[in-house]
């Protein structure tokens, strides 16, 4: 009769990871077989601890590693031996967009837009927007967060995102308002045309750092 | 009355006189004048048969001669009643005006 000797199943990353085949337990455990036994284990792709959601990496036998993925791993008996079933936490990515692009976003993901992390599952991001912010010469104020395409309320530049899935947040800008102020001198009620119509005196408004053409009539007629 | 465009104004920095068409960038809150001036009409002031007259009241000079003068504006011309001109007496008759002031 030959010898038993100790199989010790476990895992890593979580526990409490049903293993079926040859030897089936709840990690982490131990079985006993005789020297030589050939023992089939396979891990479960994902398991769910307390709500999260670990994704199998690896099997580990006697310290040496087994391919990625590969659920199902043989151990040969020789004497006590070890079989690891490795798991990590299941990320989500999180994509952070900006229109226009180039939004550096502080928080817990932070980056210049475009840009992406991968987060833990469950775990809050928080993304925070500038107000206001310049790229080149033109000025941008904040408009809204949208995440995964829904507008998030106007002017709040702080989000918190449960990653229970990949999405994405797209912080929208729009460009900074300017007021022109068109008159005329000594007479009003002048026709200008050009980009801001009007007829003296008149305001209008443009986006900052945009280009403004205006002409003025050669000539006018007061009934002054 | 008649207004000619002068020049445009931008953000307080003046724009070459009579370029009644502007394009700039706007970074800030800007005003844009547009400055116009009345217009300038040309008064001739002749007298026939002789030249040489005298005349007097708003635009004085003597024939033939001109004047600028506003448009619309007001102009008073007063001729002697008679003048003395290479020995040759001559007495007023009348004012002749071609056209009006502004026309």
């Amino acid at each position: 009769m030959p010898p038993k000797y100790d199989l010790s199943v476990s895992s890593t990353g979580t526990t409490g990871v049903s293993i079926t085949g040859d030897a089936p337990g709840t990690t982490d455990y131990v079985a006993r077989f005789f020297s030589g036994t050939v023992v089939n284990l396979t891990a479960p792709a994902t398991v769910v601890t307390e709500s999260l959601h670990y994704n199998f990496v690896r099997w580990a036998v006697d310290g040496e590693d087994r391919p990625l993925g590969q659920l199902g791993v043989q151990v040969t008996m020789t004497t006590g031996n070890t079989a690891v079933a490795a798991y990590q936490m299941r990320k989500y990515t999180l994509s952070v967009q900006s229109t226009p692009p180039g939004v550096s976003i502080t928080g817990t993901a932070p980056g210049t837009a475009p840009y992406s992390a991968d987060m833990d599952d469950q775990t809050t991001a928080s993304l925070t927007a500038p107000g206001t912010m310049a790229i080149g010469q033109s000025d941008y104020v904040f408009l809204r967060w949208k995440v995964d395409g829904a507008d998030r309320p106007l002017g709040q530049t702080i989000i918190m995102i449960i990653m229970d899935a990949a999405h994405t947040a797209s912080a929208v800008y729009e460009p900074a308002k300017r007021t022109l102020t068109v008159q005329s001198t000594p007479v009003a009620g002048v026709n200008v045309s050009g980009d801001k119509p009007g007829t003296t005196n008149y305001t209008a408004t443009c986006d900052d750092n945009q280009t403004i053409s205006l002409v003025a009539v050669a000539s006018t007629t007061s009934g002054a | 009355m008649n207004y000619d465009f002068l020049r445009w104004t931008i953000g307080g920095q003046d724009q070459p006189l009579g370029q009644a068409s502007v394009q700039f960038a706007i970074n800030a809150n800007t005003t844009a004048a547009a400055a116009y001036e009345i217009r300038k009409q040309t008064l001739t002031v002749r007298s026939a048969p002789a030249q040489g007259a005298e005349i007097t009241g708003d635009k004085p000079g003597t024939t033939d001669y001109t004047a600028q003068c506003s448009d619309q504006q007001a102009v008073s011309l007063i001729a002697p009643v008679a003048m003395i001109v290479a020995g040759t007496h001559y007495t007023f008759v009348r004012w002749r005006r071609s056209g009006r002031m502004g026309d």
